[in-house]
């Protein structure tokens, strides 16, 4: 028995003295980042690539938005400036749209495998027998990815910024700033929702350990928390209201707002100040005699100049923030419950 | 020398505890999943510097006791030291490497992006050792970790568990899946190291005949917890393999062979016309009976077919103060 360990342990001497490596050189990462960086540098590297190139086009074509919309404003327009503005608010809509669902692409392909392909390949093991804790192992990975998906949210809801502001500018009801595909993909919201989206990832990949499973999960999760997040969007909103009165109601009686807001809501004005739908008397059969019997003496519309707009972006990301914490809170519970 | 303990009527036989530096020690260590306990009431010490073979059935609880020395899980009750230090703790954690049973490596790393990996999060990392471990495997170091055949990433895995520098190594089932020839030059680079270092090693396995040319020492688990903790050479020199022809022995009435009360009875069979008992002797083999040593394979087989066997504990893996308490 034991012969060939016995023969061995006869023949030991002193133990090796451990042999460093080549020494480095420069800003390399280090430790822990290294680690995070070798194993997420593809995904990384196409975060970065996409960031690079959608920000750069969105300046590119930003600057002929930029020039066209200061043709028509100073009344010199050519026909070519009048089609670039035209066609830069469609394009608007779109690239808002698909800018609002980078914390789903974040959520579903950065943060949902940041940790379950780990746990699925059984590298999670392999990094935990290391000298390095679990918890720097998380920290690290989730700083780093959070890191990226800042800087191409960051980046690129600047780009769009530039891009909208404009528009904006020249005429907000064409570009409303207040919707999802334009308030939540520019400016630190933008920022805070895909952090979200790479947190909400992150978690259900810690509790759900499977990569694909995970990345279902998380979109259906974000689609959950986007819809809440809709209806309370419009709280963070400060507006401005303005009335007429003396009787006139009518279509072509409306208030004027200024051409960079937008309005958010139109009601008819009581003389006792208080306020009734637009909608009131729309079925009768003599309208303006049915309105004036309501006490109806003019208009009133609430509306949100876009002078606005950054006071309610870091108003909302702060509660973002707030929900960003809570769900970090599950996060590290999810962390502690499935690494240990 | 014959002790009895005066709590569980724990048999232990040996040579008095001696006080050599404990590499591990578990005390009452038990996790449950749910309802369900995947280990319970382990208690034992590991002396430093030997190479311990861990069996047991399957869901006996070795992998989870290894991963909880290792650091890697939280136990449910109990607690476990690893050279004084509690497990998972970042003292514990630098001294300890751990090869799980699939052995997970980054697939689309590079061998040496799997060194540097060590390196990068081991302090006391051994760059050169690695690098030796992995070439005398006839492995390229920049050959894709995906591409490598099992045995080539078994050894790719020992070298970041070696290159760590650790006192104490944890291997579960090292050897499976690895095809004869593989096996051995990967048990020979293993314990080539293990015994320049000095270090400690705990290695599940269900490959029992092998333990014998691995391992110096051996613990044996079942559901009833530990049943078998010694060096080799001890346990299997208190045992005797009894054999006699069927037509001479009788059965007792509780299913034991006739002859054998002196002894301890580990396990007893009848097979055809013959009759075969693992015993612990406890006086001379007397006629129709003929004694021979068991090899270390029958000594476990008999034990984990005979879950039920009195336990024997050496005194060096005794923990004081816990169930298997030697008495005086």
């Amino acid at each position: 028995m034991s012969a060939t360990t016995q023969e061995a342990r006869r023949g030991s001497g002193p133990a090796r003295a451990p042999r460093a490596a080549a020494p480095r050189r420069g800003f390399a990462p280090r430790g822990m980042v290294w680690l995070v960086w070798r194993q997420h540098r593809a995904t990384f590297l196409v975060m970065l690539g996409g960031t690079v190139l959608a920000t750069a086009a969105l300046l590119y074509k930003g600057v002929y938005v930029h020039e066209a919309v200061a043709a028509v404003d100073g009344g010199d327009p050519t026909p070519g400036d009048d089609a670039t503005v035209a066609d830069a608010y469609s394009a608007l809509q779109a690239y808002g749209a698909a800018l609002a669902g980078l914390p789903f692409l974040v959520g579903a392909f950065v943060g949902a495998p940041l940790f379950a392909g780990d746990l699925e390949s059984g590298t999670a093991k392999l990094v935990g027998v290391q000298s390095r804790s679990r918890t720097e192992w998380v920290a690290t990975k989730l700083a780093v990815a959070a890191l990226f998906s800042a800087l191409a949210a960051g980046a690129m809801g600047a780009a769009l910024h530039y891009y909208r502001a404009p528009l904006v500018e020249h005429d907000a009801s064409q570009a409303d700033f207040t919707l999802s595909n334009s308030f939540d993909s520019t400016g630190p919201v933008a920022v805070v929702l895909v952090l979200i989206g790479l947190l909400v990832g992150a978690t259900v990949g810690l509790l759900f350990r499977r990569m694909l499973p995970s990345m279902v999960v998380t979109l259906v999760s974000l689609y959950v928390l986007n819809f809440a997040w809709e209806l309370a969007r419009m709280a963070f909103a400060r507006l401005e209201t303005v009335t007429t009165g003396g009787g006139r109601f009518g279509d072509d009686d409306r208030p004027r707002i200024p051409r960079d807001a937008v309005e958010i809501d139109l009601s008819y004005l009581r003389s006792d100040g208080s306020l009734t739908g637009w909608s009131t008397c729309v079925n009768a059969e003599n309208g303006p005699a049915c309105l004036r019997e309501d006490g109806v003496v003019g208009w009133a519309v609430d509306y949100m100049p876009y002078s606005h707009f950054g006071a309610m972006q870091w108003t909302a990301a702060a509660a973002l923030t707030g929900a960003l914490l809570l769900i970090g809170v599950v996060t590290a519970y999810a962390a502690r419950r499935t690494l240990r | 020398m014959t002790r009895t303990s005066g709590t569980s009527g724990t048999t232990v036989r040996g040579t008095a505890p001696h006080e050599a530096r404990v590499a591990l020690e578990l005390r009452e260590l038990g996790r449950r999943y749910g309802r369900h306990w995947a280990l319970r009431n382990a208690t034992f010490r590991l002396p430093a510097g030997r190479v311990c073979g861990l069996v047991g059935p399957n869901g006996a609880g070795k992998t989870t006791m290894l991963e909880i020395i290792a650091g890697l899980r939280r136990p449910t009750r109990g607690e476990a030291t690893v050279f004084g230090a509690p497990a998972g703790s970042a003292e514990a954690r630098a001294r300890v490497s751990f090869l799980p049973q699939e052995k997970p490596l980054f697939t689309r790393f590079s061998v040496a992006d799997t060194l540097r990996m060590g390196r990068e999060l081991n302090p006391g990392w051994d760059q050169a050792l690695a690098e030796d471990f992995v070439r005398a495997g006839s492995v390229a170091l920049d050959a894709k970790v995906g591409s490598l055949s099992g045995g080539q990433r078994t050894r790719i895995a020992l070298a970041v568990a070696l290159g760590k520098r650790p006192d104490l190594v944890l291997l579960d089932e090292p050897l499976a899946e690895l095809d004869p020839l593989v096996r051995r030059q990967t048990v020979g680079a293993l314990l080539a190291e293990v015994a320049e270092r000095g270090i400690t090693v705990l290695m599940s396995s269900h490959l029992v005949a092998e333990l014998d040319t691995l391992c110096d020492y051996l613990l044996l688990v079942s559901r009833g917890g530990l049943r078998l903790a010694g060096d080799v050479d001890e346990l299997i020199s208190v045992h005797r393999l009894l054999s006699a022809h069927g037509d001479a022995v009788v059965d007792a009435p509780d299913g034991t062979p006739a002859g054998l009360e002196a002894h301890t009875v580990v396990q007893a069979q009848r097979e055809r016309r013959q009759v075969s008992a693992l015993v612990r002797p406890g006086g001379p083999v007397t006629d129709p009976w003929t004694a021979a040593a068991p090899t270390l394979e029958e000594v476990v087989l008999a034990y984990l077919e005979q879950g039920d066997a009195d336990a024997l504990i050496s005194p060096n893996s005794h923990v004081p103060g816990t169930g298997t308490e030697v008495a005086a």
